[in-house]
């Protein structure tokens, strides 16, 4: 069979560090890549994830403490707590080998030599009757990797997840921002520690012998292919697969349209494209938004008089507080300018200019009342009311 | 501190001008800036200016800065002011996939007012640099 112009094997680099990419077949380009430099599975040019060292010790030596084997995996929930540990030795007792480990997500696991994972499940059941646990959904997934993580003395364990954690965290940032501002599903402050739970609970499954185009997988490289569905994963398990199966279709249909028309897509357009009807769709991006129930909004102080609107700015370059807070800015945009624009209205009373103006001035130009009226050359009365206008009519848009 | 809003020179027009700005992400950034110069194009009454181009949190960031009128003709919603709302809403409900937001203009001694007043300066060059920010972020 003849070999794809991308084949791996065409992209391991020669001792020079240069590489001969052929793109087309009257079109070759040759990209330098240098030690860091790696062509992606699209073909792009990254860069090579590093391997971990923790305490003197490389990633690899520390795994080979949990070598990689394949197993039946039993999973299930249960109504009550339970541990699922507590019937590994009624497993042992039965002739079996068997694991457990302890997810985050609640989730029992137990993993079994490959080919025993039906027999093992039958056995869990049946203990499960007997010591009166109600056992749900019990399933089985054959052949996949695992590691006696268990097996990995002292803190070392700890101390590979915080590496990795520490590597992870400054570079996953479209995640970062994915679970922050657009999904909204973990406070900002949160994601470091939930990273740390996902590393911890994935790396029993890190199968280092898996090569690819650029050599052997780096538990690094692991962890990113990983954590870029996470955020679909959450996002499913917090709202439901149907809310975001339509959210990513909606998303996808949307940036569709938007690459071929060069423009944003307008609903009818978007119906047309996921085949539902219009009202359908609102319905659907209803369910969307109340869902997400926009969180971490700006603080609003009502103090008689002197109502004041607190846009909440980051004072520092934390990416997640500054995707956050464009997304709040893109919203209160959208309800001020549905409150100072109304095209259902005649004549001058359809655009507020001076309004939009107060408004402006006051929370993003951080003016004081008197002095917006300053600068509008109005009295401070009739700034305070523009202002109030406004106010209400971003409140009538639900945004407190 | 940002730069002075409204021209208080006397005998000047004094004039706001209302910063608003585009997030696209890196791989839509260039189809955002067509998308913008196209609306741009077609609403062309209204003094518009690029204020600002940068990366933040691996997005491009597009800030321009819509003359919202002279402060006599906001106070009575003349029609420049008008028109200016009917673009910025046009910019909002057009643009939506890039997330436009008010913002605060940026100072003018900040690099990216200083980068789009050069690229002001020289004709085609916003698109070439988008893209170049496009492959940063």
């Amino acid at each position: 069979m003849p070999r794809p112009p991308h084949d791996p094997a065409d992209a391991i680099a020669p001792d020079d560090g240069r590489l001969d990419v052929q793109l087309g077949d009257d079109d070759p380009a040759e990209i330098d890549l240098s030690d860091d430099l790696i062509l992606t599975a699209q073909n792009r040019v990254g860069r090579r994830v590093p391997a971990l060292e923790v305490d003197g010790l490389t990633e690899t030596e520390i795994l080979a403490l949990a070598p990689a084997m394949v197993c039946d995996r039993v999973h299930w929930d249960t109504v009550e707590d339970f541990d699922a540990r507590t019937l590994l030795p009624a497993l042992h007792a039965a002739g079996f080998e068997a694991w457990s480990r302890q997810w985050s997500d609640g989730q029992h696991r137990v993993w079994v030599p490959s080919g025993r994972g039906y027999e093992a499940r039958e056995l869990i059941k049946e203990w499960s009757t007997e010591h009166e646990v109600e056992a749900v959904n019990a399933r089985v997934e054959t052949s996949v990797p695992f590691r006696d993580l268990d097996r990995i003395p002292g803190a070392l364990l700890a101390d590979l997840i915080a590496a990795a954690v520490d590597w992870l965290y400054p570079r996953m940032v479209a995640v970062r921002r994915r679970l922050v501002a657009d999904l909204e599903l973990i406070d900002d402050e949160d994601v470091r520690s939930m990273m740390f739970l996902f590393v911890s609970d994935h790396l029993d499954r890190f199968d280092a012998d898996r090569t690819g185009r650029n050599g052997t997988l780096t538990l690094l490289a692991f962890l990113i292919g990983k954590l870029r569905t996470w955020p679909a994963d959450l996002a499913r398990s917090a709202y439901g697969r149907g809310v975001v199966a339509d959210r990513l279709s909606i998303a996808k249909a949307g940036e569709a349209i938007a690459a071929r028309e060069q423009r944003a897509a307008t609903e009818a357009e978007l119906a047309d494209a996921l085949g539902i009807s219009v009202t359908d769709l609102r319905q659907r991006e209803q369910a969307i938004t109340t869902l997400s129930s926009m969180r971490n909004y700006a603080s609003w102080d009502d103090d008689g008089d002197d109502t004041v609107i607190t846009v909440q700015v980051a004072d520092d370059v934390d990416v997640e507080a500054q995707a956050a807070e464009h997304d709040r800015n893109a919203r209160l945009t959208r309800a001020i300018m549905t409150a100072v624009n109304d095209p259902d209205s005649t004549g001058r009373r359809a655009q507020d200019p001076l309004a939009l103006a107060a408004v402006y001035l006051s929370f993003w130009e951080d003016l004081s009342r008197p002095d917006v009226a300053r600068e509008l050359d109005v009295l401070p009365k009739t700034a305070a009311a523009a202002i109030a206008r406004v106010l209400d009519g971003v409140a009538d848009a639900g945004l407190e | 501190m940002s730069p002075i809003v409204i021209d208080e020179y006397a005998g000047f027009r004094r004039e706001l001008e209302i910063g608003i700005c585009l997030a696209p992400s890196a791989a839509s950034s260039v189809a955002a800036a067509k998308s913008l110069a196209a609306l741009l194009d077609a609403e062309s009454v209204v003094p518009v200016r690029l204020a600002g181009l940068g990366l933040q949190g691996g997005r491009v960031r597009l800030t321009l800065a819509v003359n919202l009128g002279a402060v006599d003709d906001i106070k009575a919603a003349g029609d420049a002011s008008r028109a200016a709302i009917h673009l910025l809403q046009r910019i909002v409900d057009d643009l939506a996939a890039y997330e436009p937001a008010f913002t605060r203009l940026p100072d003018p001694a900040s690099a990216e007012a200083q980068l789009a007043d050069r690229l002001m300066d020289t004709p085609g060059a916003v698109l070439p640099m988008i893209e170049r920010l496009a492959l940063l972020g």
